[in-house]
């Protein structure tokens, strides 16, 4: 087993994250030498760890004086390198694997230290591909947020009424960045968070990722991206649906079922060791059966943004995009795997339709972890 | 002006959140080159990037040749690496400072096509120092969250019953959890979401930075260290609080004492141009005098749990900690727009801690306290 090496907070690396099962927002070391797990910390977080995770051995990191660089007068940023390369000179590691996120200035003091530093993102992005049991949990708990949020943003939908200016819900105005509110209140209940949740009405939902802003329409699409995170975990969901207020829309409808359609022959073609580009080849040669352009047939260099213009799906758990890739390149599904499926048919400047399940993979097929209808109507 | 380099997305790097103002979850390539700024990036996001209406010069993928390395079946992260590396040889990149954080595996792919890379933290947190219009509308509205969050909290402990010297709302426990739940409704309906944050009693509030959890006890100190980050500016506020229900000991009310006076002591040195370690070794003044130790008074290598144990502040913006650091290390002098915490305290591990922080805004000739709440300890 080859050394391993972290420097980071827990709350933006998964890596770290995946191996200390606490939030740690300044900055630490973590190290895997000789079959030792070891984080040197401040003594205040190190008591934190120690509590939930036993088997890691603490160091505080007061133990290594910073006499002399106050002495001399080092700044913040040198002190924390030269720190680093007297710390894993004590742990006796003389070559590490580290993530590719691995923070520059740190590998630049160490590598001159004579200690190596090998990148191997893969390495920690097969560690985590089969989720612990509290991940798992964490990703449930984040799924049944998501649905709370999106039950809360149908509910407002289905009770808003038409006015001369778009909807508006017990007289007030029904904007994007109000349902967004009310997706959010539902997390904060269930112990999560989100950040930039998407509620996008008409056009917007053609643009994979705009946030969505504005009043709803009397008759409109509003296509909801909801992505929580499950604060103790760490661990995301991601889910989506679109719905349709007012008047029905026969090009909706039609891109609606296809989308469903697009949806349960994903699903039923997951099982360990397909690859995941395999699956997106499949929905793309559906989407194209029927008409609409997909990232295999647009010219090479163009810039796609109708049809089906984006991959199929994506890992989830400590990031909320991860490994396996389900695009143009991907990696073959494991058991363990969770992955967001999320077809979609799109007409630029127009709108567009997308729906998403989180699953499971199992040994033999998939459970999926989204509980919710799928109707246009809300 | 030395060219820059950032690989990363918006929602976990502040230095490219600086930059490109607006939540872009997947990595993409930022970077500045004679002058002009480049964005290199998903078509998916380069229209809204684009609507930002920002001196940008922004280039879709397909621009660089994306569907060639599609072609040859990378894998997911030489992908990335790839495409990143043909942005900067399309931008006619030679050398860019970069940040501490640069992620090491573009490191080691760009030097190996010839481009030189230079780590330079300050150029990245110098552009932070002073925040636009956009960013400290944020800190304020993050503010008034926390401050909306802890009445809320106060409003709870104040209407529980005491049930044999612990809280009880509504026929059960008032626990640590059930008011931080109460608190995240609050921060999402002001526009704001956190990780997880403080509300820590008893001894639980000795340990800096233990979340808290569990009942809290009639006449027990609580500290609230809150630091809401608001969801369209992506800045922070920061707070802290020590709360109790009921009256504590003796102990406890003279730390609070001590607390206050290094937190007016401190906050009547702010100004511009005012040496950061001074303002520290000003609280240390205060509670060295009372006979409590610091970091100043332990030895090299102690590790110590009670005192003064920690720093007394930092910057704050689109990170919750950055410079300046107001602490034993030197943190250079403090500048006119700079947003600064606040955060005496004293702690004694079986009892628990008092901590009470501010933010204040650095002007020319004194600061401006962006905190608005009353620092009571018994309520």
């Amino acid at each position: 087993m080859p050394d391993i090496l972290l420097i980071g907070d827990s709350i933006r690396s998964p890596e770290l994250r995946h191996e200390v099962q606490i939030e740690i927002g300044d900055p630490f070391l973590y190290a895997e030498v000789d079959g030792r797990r070891v984080a040197i910390v401040w003594s205040v977080e190190g008591d934190r760890i120690a509590s939930v995770d036993p088997a890691i051995e603490i160091v505080p990191s007061e133990t290594f004086s910073m006499a002399d660089f106050l002495r001399d007068g080092v700044n913040l940023y040198d002190v924390a390198a030269f720190q680093a390369v007297r710390m894993v000179r004590s742990l006796g590691i003389t070559s590490a694997l580290v993530p590719s996120s691995f923070p520059l200035r740190a590998a630049d003091e160490l590598r001159s230290a004579g200690i190596e530093i090998v990148v191997d993102q893969r390495h920690f992005d097969d560690r985590r591909r089969v989720k612990s049991a509290a991940e798992l949990e964490g990703v449930r708990v984040a799924q049944r947020a998501a649905e709370d949020g999106m039950a809360a943003i149908a509910s407002a939908l289905r009770r808003s009424e038409t006015s001369a200016g778009g909807r508006v819900l017990a007289g007030e105005v029904l904007t994007c960045e109000g349902l967004q509110l009310l997706a959010t209140e539902a997390f904060a209940l269930r112990g999560c968070r989100g950040d930039d949740l998407i509620v996008a009405r008409g056009a917007q939902a053609a643009d994979g990722h705009d946030p969505g802003s504005g009043q709803v329409g009397n008759d409109d699409v509003v296509l909801c991206d909801i992505f929580p995170r499950h604060l103790a975990s760490g661990c995301f969901a991601d889910m989506t649906r679109t719905f349709r207020v007012g008047a029905p829309d026969e090009t909706l409808s039609l891109w609606h079922a296809q989308c469903v359609e697009a949806l349960e022959l994903a699903v039923s073609m997951v099982r360990p060791g397909i690859e995941g580009s395999e699956m997106h080849r499949a929905v793309s040669a559906f989407f194209e059966d029927r008409g609409h352009p997909t990232q295999f047939s647009a010219p090479e260099g163009s810039v796609l943004r109708d049809g089906f213009y984006h991959g199929l799906g994506h890992g989830v758990g400590l990031e909320v995009h991860e490994a396996p890739g389900l695009g143009r390149f991907g990696h073959p599904l494991v058991a363990g795997d969770v992955i967001a499926l999320e077809p979609g048919l799109y007409r630029h400047g127009w709108g567009g339709v997308r729906v998403e399940d989180l699953v499971l993979v199992t040994a033999d097929a998939c459970e999926v972890l989204t509980e919710y209808p799928y109707g246009l109507d809300p | 002006m030395s060219d820059v380099l950032i690989i990363g997305e918006t929602f976990r790097s502040p230095e490219m959140r600086h930059e490109v103002p607006l939540g872009v979850p997947d990595p993409f390539v930022y970077l500045e080159h004679d002058g002009v700024r480049h964005v290199y990036v998903g078509s998916m996001e380069a229209e809204r990037i684009r609507g930002l209406g920002l001196d940008l010069e922004v280039h879709p993928l397909e621009e660089i040749g994306i569907d060639e390395l599609y072609a040859q079946n990378l894998d997911w992260h030489e992908m990335s690496l790839a495409w990143a590396a043909r942005a900067c040889a399309h931008a006619g990149l030679g050398h860019a400072t970069v940040p501490h954080t640069f992620p090491a595996g573009h490191l080691d792919r760009l030097r190996q096509t010839g481009i030189e890379l230079t780590v330079d933290q300050s150029v990245f947190d110098a552009r932070r120092r002073a925040k636009t219009g956009a960013q400290l509308a944020g800190v304020r509205r993050a503010q008034r969250a926390a401050e909306a969050g802890l009445d809320v909290a106060v409003a709870l402990v104040r209407s529980a019953d005491n049930d044999g010297g612990v809280l009880v709302l509504d026929g059960e426990p008032l626990t640590v959890e059930r008011v931080k739940a109460a608190m995240r409704v609050v921060f999402a309906e002001h526009g704001c979401s956190a990780d997880d944050f403080v509300v820590a009693p008893g001894p639980q509030g000795a340990g800096g930075h233990e979340m808290g959890h569990g009942p809290i006890r009639v006449g027990e100190p609580v500290v609230f260290d809150l630091w809401p980050r608001d969801d369209t500016s992506f800045c922070f506020a920061d707070m802290t609080r020590t709360i109790a229900v009921g009256p504590v000991r003796d102990e406890v009310r003279e730390w609070h004492r001590l607390t206050r006076e290094a937190l007016a002591v401190t906050t009547s040195m702010i100004r511009a141009g005012v040496e950061c370690q001074s303002v520290f070794a000003a609280a240390c003044d205060v509670y060295e005098s009372a006979g409590y130790p610091t970091q100043r008074t332990k030895t090299a290598g102690e590790v110590l749990r009670n005192g003064f144990f920690h720093g007394l502040g930092h910057g704050v913006g689109l990170e919750v900690h950055e410079g300046p650091y107001m602490g034993l290390l030197p943190g250079g002098v403090l500048l006119a727009g700079d947003v600064v915490t606040l955060e005496p305290g004293l702690y004694e591990p079986a009892v628990g801690g008092v901590r009470l922080e501010d933010i204040v805004l650095v002007t020319d000739d004194g600061c401006e306290i962006l905190t608005r709440f009353p620092y009571d300890l018994e309520v």
